[in-house]
C-alpha cells in the first residue's frame, strides 16, 4: 500500500511537472513517450530471457529426476543460477507496474519457511513459529494433512495442489510453495554450515526412487517438477503481458507519458532502498542468521543483489545485456534528465555505478571463499563492512533518484498546494 | 488505475488554484517546529524512556538475586512501564536511534521467521552461553538485544520456572535491562548535546529534494508513516479477514498482552507531536490556510484514541468477542482516513515525503 501512495504521489508530482517539461522538449531529442516505451521492450525482452532460462531450467529437473546423479543435479543447479541472472534484472519492472507486482509472489516470495515443503534440520530449523501452523508441515512426506482443524489432500502433487492450495496456505506469505526459492530448496536442500563457507548439499539420491535418501523421493521428483513447470508457465504469463496488446504494456502506456516516467522511477527506488537495502541486505546484517540472506539454500545472494542493482541501472539508462549477447540501448530516463540538468544525471549515473561497485565487491567476495552468509557472520568487520556499503549505496542512490523525481516537477512546486489533488486514498481503494 | 486517470483530469484545473495559494501563504518557520518537537515531545521521551528502562534494569538484577515468585510481578510491571515508554517514542526512527542500528537493537518486530527464539535459544544453551558481557552484546544479533528478547524471558510458557532454575536465564534478562538502560540513555543524551540545528536525520549525504530542513521532513515521515505501520502491522495483520481468521501471535507485545495499549500509547504520542505544545503541525497547518484539513485530522487522532477507550491492553480477549473485534475493524478505518488526511495535508507545507523504507514491502 505504501508503494501505491509513492507511486501516486510521484505520478501526480510528474504529472504536473510534465507540461513545462513536454514543452521544452518539442526539439528535444528525447521523447517521453519514447523513453516509457522503449523502457517496455526492455521489460518484453528481460522477462523473454527469464522464460529461456526457466525452460532450461525445466529441462534440467526432468532430466534430474529420471536420472538422478551428481551431474545431473549439478546441471539442474547451474541452470537455477543461470536462470536467475535475467530475472533479477527484471524487478525493476515490478514496483510501479501493479501487473507485475501482483503476480512477483508466485515466482519470487521470500523468505520463505521451508519445511512447509520437505525435511528440514529441526535443530537449528525448529518445529513451530508463531506466525505460522504450516511451519513444518513437510507436504512432501504427508499425502494428507490435518492442521488448525484443516485436512488437506497433497496425495497428488501437481502445479495446482502448489499453486491454488498450498502457496500462502492459511494466508501466511511464508508458505512459499511455488517459484525460485521452492524449487532453490529442492535443488540444495537447507544450508546447514551456519555462517561457514558452504551451500546446501542435498544429495542426489533424494531423486532416486530406487536409492531413496529423505524418504519419499517420488513425491520429491513430483514437487520440484511442478515447481518448474510453474514457473515456466507464470513467465510465459508476464512475457506476454509485456507484448504488443498485453496487459502491462497497455497499462503503462495508456497512462499519461508522465505517469509512465513515475512508474520508471517508482520501480528503481522501492526496490533500491525498502525491497534490497533494507528487507534484503540490512535486516541480515542486524540479524547475523544464515537464514537471513536472498538464496539462503544455493548461497548465490551475492549475484542475485548485483543483477537487481543492474536491473535499476538498466532501466535508468535504457540498455540491457540479453542472454545471447545483443545489447539493447534506446531512449532513456537518463537521457531525459540530462536533458534537463546534466548534473543530475551524471550524478545518479555515478550513484548507479557506485552501487554496482559495491555489489561487486561482494560478488568478488563470495568468489574468494567468502559469501554472503559468512560475511554476515557475527565479528566479521570487513564482511559487515561490504555489505553496509551496498546498504549504503542503495540508500544514496535512492535520494539522488527522489532529487529526479523532484526535478522533474520543474516550476510546479506550487501545484502542490492545490491539496485535494493528491489524494492517495484514491489508489488505495482499489 | 482508473483513479489516476481522474486525477490526471482534475489537473487540467490546477492552475487556477495556484495564484491564490503561493501568495497568501506565510513563509512556515521550520526551525520554530523543530525547536518544539524537539524539546517538548521527543527529549522528554525519551528521558521517560531512560528511567523507565532504568528502573527495569534495577528491579530485574534485584529480583534475580532471590528470585521469588512473590514478587515476579514487580518485573514484569517494570518491563511493561518500559515497553510503554519505548512505545510513546518508538515513532522515531531516526537521529541518534537509527546510530549504530539502535532502533533495532531495542525492538526487533515482527520476526516472520521466529528468529528470535532461535537465537535466545542458542544463547543460552549455546557455546557461549553464560557470558553476557559488552563483547557478546557488540556481536549479538538485534534479535536478542531488546524489548521482544525480553518479553519471551518474561512471559513465556513456564517463564518464571525457567528464571528460577536456570541461571543463564536470569543472567540474561538482567544483561538485556541493563543494556537497554544503558542505550536508553546514551539516545536521551545524545538528544540534549547536540544542537537542534546539527541533528541529522538522514544517515547519508544527499540534501533532501525538498526545501525542508531533514529535521523537519524526518519528524513529518515519523508522524505521517507511523498511522500507517499501526494499522497494517499492528492492527490488519492480526484482525485478518475476519474473526475467524484474526492471529493474536501476528500482534506485537502478544506475549505480556500488552498489544493494545501499545497501540492507544502510539497514537496518543502521535497526536502530541501533531498538536502538543509550542509550534507543532496542526498550527502550520492552519496558518497555511488549511484549517479544515487541521480540523479533520484532530478529529480523526480524536476518534481513534476514543474508539480505543475501554479496550483491554491484551488483544487477545478482543479478538475473542464479536463486538470488540468489530471495534477495532472500526478503528482501522479511522486510521485509514487520518493516514490519507494526513498525506492530503502534506502538499499544503511543500512536503515531499519521498520514499520510505516499507515501500517494497
Amino acid at each position: 500500500m505504501s508503494f501505491k501512495r509513492t507511486l501516486m504521489s510521484l505520478s501526480l508530482a510528474c504529472m504536473l511537472g510534465a507540461t513545462p517539461v513536454l514543452a521544452a522538449q518539442s526539439t528535444a531529442p528525447v521523447e517521453s513517450q519514447a523513453v516509457v516505451s522503449h523502457y517496455a521492450d526492455l521489460a518484453l525482452a528481460t522477462y523473454s530471457d527469464a522464460l529461456t532460462r526457466a525452460r532450461e531450467l525445466h529441462s534440467a529437473v526432468e532430466t534430474l529426476i529420471s536420472s538422478p546423479s551428481e551431474q545431473t543435479l549439478q546441471a539442474a543447479r547451474s541452470a537455477w543460477i543461470a536462470a536467475r541472472v535475467p530475472y533479477q534484472q527484471s524487478e525493476a519492472f515490478r514496483f510501479g507496474n501493479a501487473i507485475v507486482d501482483d503476480w512477483e509472489g508466485r515466482v519470487n516470495a521470500w523468505p520463505l519457511d521451508e519445511g512447509l515443503i520437505d525435511y528440514v534440520a529441526t535443530d537449528s530449523y525448529g518445529e513451530e513459529s508463531d506466525e505460522n501452523p504450516f511451519y513444518a508441515a513437510n507436504i512432501i512426506a504427508n499425502p494428507s494433512l490435518e492442521i488448525g482443524g484443516r485436512t488437506l489432500d497433497a496425495s497428488q502433487i501437481t502445479p495446482e495442489l502448489l499453486s491454488t492450495s498450498l502457496h500462502e496456505i492459511d494466508g501466511v506469505e511464508s508458505n512459499v510453495a511455488t517459484g525460485y526459492h521452492a524449487i532453490e530448496f529442492l535443488l540444495w536442500g537447507q544450508d546447514l554450515n551456519g555462517m561457514a563457507p558452504g551451500a546446501g548439499e542435498r544429495p542426489a539420491t533424494d531423486y532416486d526412487t530406487d536409492n531413496c535418501t529423505g524418504g519419499h523421493c517420488d513425491r520429491r521428483g513430483n514437487y520440484l517438477s511442478a515447481a518448474s513447470a510453474l514457473l515456466v508457465q507464470d513467465l510465459e504469463e508476464m512475457v506476454a503481458n509485456w507484448k504488443a496488446g498485453g496487459a502491462a504494456r497497455t497499462e503503462l502506456t495508456s497512462k499519461p507519458t508522465t505517469e509512465g516516467l513515475a512508474t520508471i522511477t517508482t520501480g528503481m527506488g522501492s526496490l533500491a532502498y525498502g525491497e534490497l537495502a533494507g528487507e534484503r541486505t540490512k535486516l541480515g546484517l542486524m540479524l547475523h542468521d544464515p537464514e537471513e540472506e536472498h538464496d539462503c539454500f544455493s548461497d548465490n545472494t551475492h549475484w542475485s543483489h548485483y543483477y537487481d542493482a543492474k536491473g535499476i541501472q538498466n532501466v535508468y539508462l535504457g540498455t540491457y545485456s540479453r542472454i545471447d549477447g545483443t545489447l539493447m540501448q534506446g531512449p532513456s530516463l537518463s537521457a531525459l534528465v540530462a536533458s534537463v540538468e546534466p548534473e543530475l544525471d551524471q550524478n545518479l549515473r555515478q550513484h548507479l555505478e557506485q552501487t554496482q561497485q559495491a555489489a561487486q565487491a561482494m560478488v568478488d567476495s563470495a568468489a574468494a571463499g567468502e559469501p554472503y552468509d559468512v560475511m554476515i557472520a557475527p565479528g566479521n568487520t570487513a564482511g559487515g563492512a561490504r555489505i553496509q556499503a551496498f546498504v549504503d549505496a542503495l540508500v544514496a542512490q535512492t535520494r539522488v533518484t527522489e532529487e529526479v523525481i523532484a526535478r522533474l516537477e520543474l516550476g510546479q512546486v506550487n501545484v502542490e498546494g492545490s491539496d485535494s489533488l493528491d489524494n492517495p486514498a484514491a489508489v488505495q481503494a482499489q | 488505475m482508473h483513479n489516476l486517470t481522474r486525477l490526471g483530469q482534475l489537473l487540467a484545473s490546477s492552475g487556477v488554484l495556484l495564484a491564490g495559494i503561493t501568495q497568501a501563504a506565510p513563509v512556515i518557520d521550520w526551525d520554530a517546529f523543530n525547536g518544539s518537537a524537539i524539546s517538548q515531545h521527543v527529549q522528554p521521551r525519551y528521558q521517560q524512556l531512560a528511567q523507565q528502562s532504568q528502573t527495569l534494569a534495577e528491579t530485574t538484577a534485584h529480583w534475580c538475586q532471590a528470585r521469588n515468585s512473590d514478587d515476579f510481578a514487580d518485573v514484569q510491571h517494570a518491563f511493561e512501564n518500559s515497553l510503554q515508554a519505548w512505545q510513546g517514542i518508538q515513532h522515531v526512527q531516526f537521529g541518534p536511534v537509527q546510530l549504530l542500528m539502535r532502533n533495532y537493537d531495542i525492538q526487533f518486530w515482527p520476526d516472520r521467521k521466529g528468529i528470535i527464539g532461535r537465537q535466545l535459544n542458542d544463547a543460552l544453551q549455546g557455546p557461549t552461553a553464560g557470558t553476557y558481557d559488552a563483547e557478546f552484546f557488540r556481536h549479538a544479533s538485534v534479535s536478542i538485544k531488546g524489548f521482544p528478547a525480553l518479553e519471551r524471558l518474561f512471559y513465556d510458557k513456564g517463564a518464571l520456572q525457567t528464571l528460577q532454575q536456570q541461571p543463564n536465564a536470569c543472567a540474561l534478562a538482567s544483561a538485556i535491562s541493563a543494556t537497554l538502560a544503558k542505550t536508553a540513555q546514551a539516545l536521551y543524551s545524545e538528544w540534549q548535546t547536540q544542537s537542534i540545528s546539527t541533528q541529522e536525520g538522514t544517515d547519508d549525504d544527499e540534501a533532501a529534494p525538498s526545501d525542508l530542513p531533514d529535521l523537519s521532513l524526518d519528524l513529518l515521515r515519523s508522524l505521517v508513516q507511523s498511522i500507517d505501520v499501526i494499522r497494517d502491522g499492528k492492527l490488519l495483520n492480526v484482525l485478518g479477514k475476519d474473526q475467524a481468521s484474526a492471529r493474536l501471535k501476528r500482534a506485537e507485545n502478544w506475549r505480556s498482552g500488552q498489544s493494545l495499549r501499545s497501540i492507544a500509547t502510539n497514537l496518543e504520542a502521535l497526536q502530541e507531536l501533531y498538536s502538543g505544545g509550542g509550534v507543532n503541525l496542526d498550527l502550520i497547518l492552519r496558518e497555511q490556510g488549511a484549517t479544515a484539513e487541521a480540523d479533520e485530522i484532530g478529529a480523526l487522532f480524536s476518534q481513534a484514541r476514543s474508539q480505543l477507550e475501554g479496550m483491554p491492553d491484551d488483544f487477545a480477549p478482543a479478538l475473542q468477542n464479536a463486538s470488540t473485534y468489530a471495534q477495532l475493524r472500526a478503528v482501522s478505518v479511522t486510521l485509514k482516513a487520518l493516514d490519507e488526511a494526513l498525506y492530503n495535508a502534506m502538499p499544503s507545507i511543500n512536503a515531499q515525503l519521498g520514499f520510505n523504507s516499507r515501500d517494497g514491502d
